[in-house]
């Protein structure tokens, strides 16, 4: 009952606060920002610039096929704005390095949309310029491939591929030997690759594959942030003494801190989550394990609290943990970004975790797993936090 | 009054060896510049990753391994239970004469498509000594990755520095020694310029040491602290109205998340919008900062480009100022 | 109902002691005073007492419990009243002490009646955050009574009132002290101390130089004076004559006798004069 109360005049407290508006604010924008701002599917940026040193006729026979079978299409050009340049070129078996110089220029390219076989989705987008220096300037520019194509009179194409220079090695070696024979002959290898999938994976779409990283970055981690600065308004009201004089544990006041946290991060989640996945993700899985993650990470909020007494003190730990924990963030876009310590930030599992909560048959094991790691180590933390406070009060 | 706010900052700086302020401001975009310089090589694999059995023919492992990471396991069960797991991998696994390309499903397009090219390679027996291609570099060394980092790293230093002011400035009002400052000749406003100044510079002063460590020593600092001081102006305003419209701790954390979003939204709109729809990031400060940063870390900047950016800094974070100053106001007194 | 033995404390866990080996009892029903200057060691004493610091050094018992075994249902006895006053800003005061009764086990008083009682009638739905000073200090101190306390522990009571809420809080507190409740007052302020208490320590640099009331302590430490003003040769003179010597007594009645008395006092030393004579310091 002491902590229901406990509870209740903190949510009142956080009506009566700007805190909770924010949170509910916030929430509805980012909602926004993914409905109208992220399109389910990715819009490819991909580009390259061509120059074809050869007739028109020739270029146009290249492209014919493909645009009969609707893998290529001619839309308008494109005007490139481009300014003075000044840069080396330096080619990577001889060493030999030109330096090139020009002014300020529009570049018109003829432009062709290159879809992908099986899906019919668009893939890149094909420049073609009219010379090769054109070529050179947009693809400085721009920073993306561009290449010089010529052929021999046995038609034998060779490429001259003019790279950015940070590309790896192995990407590097895959260019040369890329295009050893004609492109034909590599399609018709590639189309009869056998593919098998171990699973009918339904995967999610872009958009519905930012909610874990939302959830997880505005929601649970956000609480770690949030409980310390509700701690460190009521030490500069020094409600905490008043409290500490009562017969209510002072782990009541620091459970109410945390659950009206937990309440808000539920709010704001699901104003995030179920306009986006309708009711796709398993709900019972989806709140239990935001509860627990939630409760984890205001228990080290509290924690860290503690070793403070001044909120600036406190930030700066405060702003490197999240940072820290921010990084997983950066394994879950980029997936060949994987190094096996990030798996021990607690914001990695949580993320995977969310997304087997809100794919189709998702693994609950995992999920179940990182709930009990979870709700065990808050619980420590909690504990720990608890010895603390008692242990910091003051007269 | 620039004697007054120079005697406050002279305070602060006295004062921040213990309120550990200048510690974070500083410290913080150090830190950063080392993790970047640690993990930036990790994440410029633009390949693809393979499972593939140790018993395999060598040669192919070998020629697999010129292109992608490789995984040797010792089993095609071992194979399937790796790809089975949370993270993007395709297994090589023979069948009959040739290989089957197993995935788990829920992968990318582009990893299946980079097992496909590279087997397909493997078969056709494509090398370097028949190649009919050429690399030309521009020799930019720097990837894009760390580039887009390193500048989220100063706007990170920019955003934690206006944190730190508000959090100070309420910190004051909560133990009411900003009242104390009214009853002295250190005009309100000077008090609390002096406060941010200190903050600001310290920004500064450690973006400029994590740039030297992420290896952009060789930039044009000229346009490197223009930007810079726009960008800490940006910072005091942030800060500044942050802090004096807040009444505590819990206002100042929801005004912390709320700025967190024009942030994050102007370097995911510079980064992700198309070129015809990047006006719509043009009502941002920070947008500008960070696209002048950007130029100027790739070695691309003109100067009409930093000025213009820099002059869109300031007047934007000038009407900020202007239209909370009656709340400016407010809070002061 | 307090019983202190050897009690000392120390804030850098050194020999530094803020308290150094300090030892008391406080009757049932009395109102004990702990007097003494800024940085004595009163706010340390009652913060152990109080349980909201630990006990490092001696034995200390309160309210029939060793405060060594850490029992949360003995505050349902005690009430504190802080000299700062921590009540929430953003409820109001009525809302501010129900939620304050909820947290205890006991029957507690009913919160308009405590509002009224300290003279915050009619803003009982003001949020405590709009309140002067003097008002969240009364708000405070009305929730120290919201448990019926039977120990009560005041820190400052009155401090920055105005002399009419003083006044108030001082007539609660001797009701209160009418009513059996044990008061343990901590205080720099001598008037309130020598009105209220039965007994006083005075306590200086942690360590306490005596324990008496404050009628002994007059009587034992204080000089009989009388200041007379009175006429002589048409010019007022000023002298002050001490009753308990003779010689003086004397000189006084032949004043009386031969001169216009203008003015006539008698004086008793205060406690203030007391302190600064025992420990050679003053109380601020």
């Amino acid at each position: 009952m002491k902590l229901l109360s406990t509870y209740l005049k903190e949510m009142k407290i956080a009506f009566r606060g700007f805190y909770f508006y924010i949170e509910v604010v916030m929430a509805a924008i980012i909602l926004t920002i993914l409905l109208v701002a992220v399109k389910e599917a990715p819009e490819s940026k991909e580009k390259e610039f061509l120059f074809y040193d050869m007739e028109q006729e020739v270029v146009d026979f290249i492209f014919e096929e493909g645009i009969g079978e609707e893998n290529f299409k001619y839309v308008d050009p494109v005007e490139f704005e481009v300014k003075a340049q000044e840069f080396e070129v330096t080619n990577k078996e001889t060493g030999e390095t030109e330096t090139y110089s020009f002014e300020k220029a529009t570049i018109t390219v003829k432009a062709i949309e290159a879809y992908e076989k099986d899906t019919g989705e668009l893939d890149k987008m094909l420049y073609l310029t009219e010379n090769e220096e054109d070529m050179m300037r947009l693809a400085y520019s721009e920073k993306v491939i561009g290449a010089t194509i010529t052929k021999d009179d046995n038609w034998k194409m060779y490429y001259d591929y003019y790279i950015q220079g940070y590309e790896t090695e192995r990407m590097q070696g895959l260019l040369y030997i890329l295009h050893n024979d004609d492109p034909s002959v590599l399609e018709e290898v590639a189309d009869k690759q056998v593919v098998r999938k171990l699973g009918d994976v339904e995967v999610l779409n872009n958009r519905q594959n930012l909610i874990p990283a939302m959830v997880v970055l505005m929601g649970s981690m956000m609480g770690f942030f949030i409980v310390i600065a509700y701690v460190y308004l009521d030490k500069g009201e020094g409600v905490i003494k008043a409290f500490a004089v009562t017969p209510s544990a002072v782990w009541k006041y620091l459970m109410s801190k945390a659950m009206v946290i937990m309440t808000t991060v539920v709010l704001s989640s699901s104003i995030i989550t179920i306009p986006v996945m309708g009711g796709q993700p398993n709900y019972p899985m989806f709140y239990m394990f935001l509860l627990i993650s939630t409760f984890a990470f205001a228990a080290l909020g509290l924690f860290i609290a503690s070793f403070f007494d001044s909120m600036t003190k406190a930030f700066g730990a405060l702003y490197g943990g999240m940072m820290v924990m921010m990084i997983p963030a950066f394994s879950y876009f980029i997936p060949s970004f994987d190094p096996m310590w990030i798996r021990f930030l607690p914001t990695y599992p949580l993320m995977q975790g969310f997304k087997e909560i809100i794919m189709v048959d998702g693994d609950m094991s995992y999920v179940l797993m990182y709930s009990g790691v979870f709700l065990v180590g808050g619980i420590i933390l909690f504990l720990l936090a608890n010895v603390r406070f008692k242990k910091t009060l003051t007269v | 009054m620039l004697k007054k706010i120079f005697r406050v900052l002279q305070k602060d700086f006295k004062s921040s060896r213990r309120d550990f302020m200048a510690l974070y401001i500083m410290v913080a975009p150090i830190l950063i510049a080392v993790a970047i310089t640690l993990f930036t090589p990790g994440l410029n694999d633009t390949t693809v990753n393979l499972a593939m059995l140790e018993s395999d023919d060598a040669g192919h492992i070998d020629y697999m391994e010129q292109f992608a990471k490789v995984e040797l396991f010792d089993s095609v069960e071992d194979m399937e239970a790796r790809v089975e797991k949370r993270d993007d991998i395709a297994a090589l696994v023979p069948n009959g004469d040739g290989y089957e390309i197993v995935i788990q499903g829920n992968e990318p397009e582009v990893v299946e498509g980079f097992a496909v090219v590279l087997n397909s390679l493997y078969e056709l027996d494509a090398t370097n000594e028949e190649t009919t291609a050429t690399l030309m570099s521009f020799g930019h060394t720097v990837p894009p990755l760390k580039t887009m980092l390193v500048n989220m790293l100063i706007s990170m230093t920019i955003m934690l520095a206006g944190m730190l002011i508000a959090i100070s400035i309420v910190e004051e009002k909560t133990d009411n020694t900003i009242n104390a400052i009214n009853v002295t000749p250190v005009s309100q406003t000077g008090f609390v310029i002096g406060k941010s100044l200190f903050g600001g510079l310290t920004a500064l002063v450690g973006i400029i040491i994590g740039l030297f460590i992420t290896g952009y020593g060789d930039i044009n600092w000229f346009m490197v602290i223009m930007v810079g001081i726009s960008s800490m102006i940006l910072s005091l305003v942030v800060g500044f109205i942050q802090g004096l419209s807040s009444e505590d701790f819990m206002e100042a954390a929801s005004n912390v998340k709320m700025i967190m979003l024009p942030i994050a939204g102007s370097i995911a709109g510079y980064e992700l919008l198309a070129d015809n729809w990047q006006w719509t990031m043009y009502w941002s400060p920070f947008y500008w900062a960070y696209k002048a940063n950007m130029a100027i870390l790739s070695k691309t900047a003109d100067w009409p480009t930093v000025l213009l950016c820099t002059g869109m800094v300031i007047a934007l974070s000038l009407v900020v100022y202007l239209l909370a100053l009656p709340k400016i106001r407010k809070g002061l007194s | 109902m307090i019983s202190v033995k050897n009690l000392s404390h120390s804030y850098s866990n050194d020999e530094k002691l803020a308290v150094n080996n300090i030892s008391f009892e406080v009757e049932k029903g009395e109102t004990f005073g702990f007097l003494g200057p800024s940085g004595a060691g009163k706010s340390t004493t009652q913060g152990v007492l109080t349980g909201l610091l630990k006990l490092q050094k001696g034995e200390v018992e309160v309210a029939g419990y060793d405060i060594k075994h850490v029992q949360n249902k003995r505050f349902n006895k005690i009430g504190v009243s802080f000299e700062q006053s921590n009540v929430y800003g953003k409820l109001t005061a009525k809302e501010n002490l129900e939620f304050y009764a909820k947290l205890f086990d006991v029957e507690t008083r009913n919160a308009q009646e405590l509002i009224d009682l300290v003279g915050l009638s009619g803003k009982e739905n003001v949020r405590a955050g709009e309140f002067s000073k003097g008002m969240k200090h009364r708000l405070t101190f009305a929730r120290s009574m919201i448990n019926n306390p039977e120990l009560w522990f005041l820190d400052e009571p009155t401090t920055g009132l105005d002399p009419a809420i003083a006044a108030t809080i001082k007539d609660i507190i001797r009701e209160q002290k009418a009513k059996g409740t044990t008061s343990f007052l901590t205080t720099h302020n001598m008037f309130i101390a020598d009105e209220l208490c039965d007994r006083v320590a005075f306590i200086i640099d942690g360590e306490i130089k005596l324990i008496d009331t404050p009628k002994n302590l007059k009587l034992e430490y204080g000089q009989k004076l009388v200041d007379v003003e009175y006429l002589e040769n048409d010019r007022i003179v000023k002298e002050t004559f001490k009753t308990i010597e003779e010689a003086d007594r004397n000189k006084l009645a032949n004043v009386i006798k031969k001169h216009e008395i203008r003015t006539m006092h008698t004086k008793e030393a205060t406690l203030e004069e007391i302190f600064i004579q025992v420990t050679g310091r003053g109380l601020v």
